[in-house]
């Protein structure tokens, strides 16, 4: 059987007893958890996690201080925004791949784009990144908070405009004017 | 679909993938690995 020591980086264990403890919650679950020893001094930690939204990610101690991730849905499609802050925790990692899969298909982003599939590395962790992609469409349940286009900005259910006030007073100005001449001359 | 992740330099590698349904949830690949002759003392916590 193989013998992995306890110890953990930052916020990322190498016990299975522990990985339990920093990638579950309520609403994240591991499908899949394997600790493997791929060399005589390195270790590695693999994991397959299910998770109801993807704000329920932010849940999860092992990402406290480390990662941050906001989804805003508007019309068009959900933006999802994934912040890697650059405290202790995030200086501890050498290289970050991370891939975000997206069947609906996704719009634009600041990764590279292919096939339905959005990638982004990192290497310097010492200042923050913050990385963003745009959805085809618009998650169903995600929690998160509505956004209007702008192209909604002049709904017909918003409020009137402030205008409305001096455009009322000068189209009755004007109409006294033109009214008023007429009535005067008639009873002449 | 298969992610293959290569630990070659540096310490401590980090490689996620995230597959995401029109619902909303999804699931989430992570692998991280270490390599423990270059991780200094004070980076590593017993537990």
């Amino acid at each position: 059987m193989l013998k992995i020591p306890k110890f953990q980086i930052g916020n990322f264990p190498f016990g299975e007893k522990n990985i339990s403890e920093y990638f579950s919650s309520t609403d994240v679950t591991i499908l899949k958890s394997q600790v493997a020893k791929p060399g005589d001094t390195s270790y590695m930690v693999i994991l397959d996690l299910q998770f109801k939204n993807l704000n329920s990610l932010n849940s999860l101690k092992a990402f406290s201080q480390l990662f941050d991730i906001n989804v805003l849905n508007s019309d068009s499609g959900s933006v999802i925004k994934w912040n890697v802050n650059s405290g202790e925790s995030a200086k501890l990692i050498n290289l970050l791949n991370f891939i975000l899969n997206f069947d609906g298909g996704i719009r634009s982003g600041n990764g590279s784009i292919k096939n339905g599939s959005i990638k982004w590395a990192k290497t310097d962790f010492s200042i923050p990144s913050e990385y963003s992609v745009t959805l085809n469409s618009k998650l169903t349940n995600s929690q998160a908070p509505e956004k209007k286009d702008p192209v909604h900005e002049f709904d017909i259910d918003k409020k009137p405009c402030g205008l409305f006030g001096m455009e009322f007073f000068i189209i009755s100005f004007i109409g006294i004017i033109i009214i008023y001449p007429t009535k005067k001359s008639k009873k002449h | 679909m298969i992610f293959l992740f290569f630990s070659l330099t540096g310490f401590f590698n980090y490689f996620q993938s995230a597959k995401i349904n029109p619902d909303g949830s999804g699931t989430l690949n992570i692998v991280y690995s270490a390599s423990l002759k270059d991780v200094e003392d004070s980076k590593i916590s017993d537990r």
